[in-house]
């Protein structure tokens, strides 16, 4: 490896517990009616996995915590993107937004 | 009763979609790291990673640089992890923990450790990790 590494590299004598979240911009649809959450997103969804959704608009942003409902390809413009339906579990205001940092049940 | 997406509808909104994967540390130095993890992490991906490292989380923004299944090992993939340097590193940044262990390795070499110090350097950090090729 030597001339393609420029810093040392240290082993860890006993692996470190971490995590790491990975994050994807996705275009987001609010039901008008029912409030029922969906993004459109470039990968597919796997139902039952929990995920946190950002949602941030002009007016206002919150932090979600959801579930994969169901994960379908949808055809966007000529490219193959999938909508995935999320169940809403949790919403939190984050404490960045000045709004205080309420926790809210969903559906409340 | 009022839907807490209700102030959503209709605006203009970005969405970040998040997916945490718990993983394990292996290897580490200033530009990246290696970590283990249960699910396949796609190469490209953008994310943020934070460690425990005694009792204290390190936390930096990363872009996944390779993901490799580890063979007959289940379901186990070793991802190799490129640190963005977007932003200073502020004290619980893991670009600076690792800075603090190459320091370390170097100051061991300009003097020889004494007697109970680990090889890197006898810092508590140096006491967990050991320099490796």
């Amino acid at each position: 490896m030597a001339g393609r590494r420029f810093f040392s590299r240290f082993q860890s004598v006993t692996p470190k517990s971490g995590q790491i979240r990975i994050s994807r911009d996705v275009a987001v649809q609010v039901d008008e009616r029912t409030s029922e959450l969906a993004v459109l997103s470039d990968t597919p969804g796997v139902v039952g996995e929990e995920l946190t959704l950002a949602l941030v608009s002009n007016a206002s942003d919150m932090d979600l915590r959801v579930r994969v409902i169901d994960s379908r390809p949808q055809i966007v413009s000529g490219v193959l993107r999938h909508r995935v339906r999320l169940q809403l579990l949790s919403a939190e205001i984050p404490p960045a937004s000045g709004n205080g940092n309420r926790k809210r049940s969903a559906g409340q | 009763m009022t839907s807490p997406l209700a102030s959503f509808v209709g605006a203009d909104v970005v969405g970040l979609l998040g997916r945490d994967v718990t993983v394990e540390l292996l290897n580490i130095s200033r530009s990246g790291c290696l970590i283990e993890s249960p699910s396949v992490i796609p190469a490209g991906a953008f994310g943020t990673l934070s460690v425990e490292i005694d009792g204290r989380t390190y936390v930096e923004d990363v872009r996944i640089a390779r993901c490799l299944t580890v063979p007959g090992a289940g379901e186990r993939h070793r991802i190799g992890i490129e640190f963005l340097s977007l932003r200073r590193p502020g004290s619980g940044s893991l670009r600076l923990y690792a800075a603090s262990l190459q320091g370390g390795a170097a100051r061991a070499d300009a003097s020889p450790p004494v007697e109970g110090e680990a090889a890197a350097g006898g810092s508590p950090a140096a006491l967990r990790f050991r320099p490796s090729n």
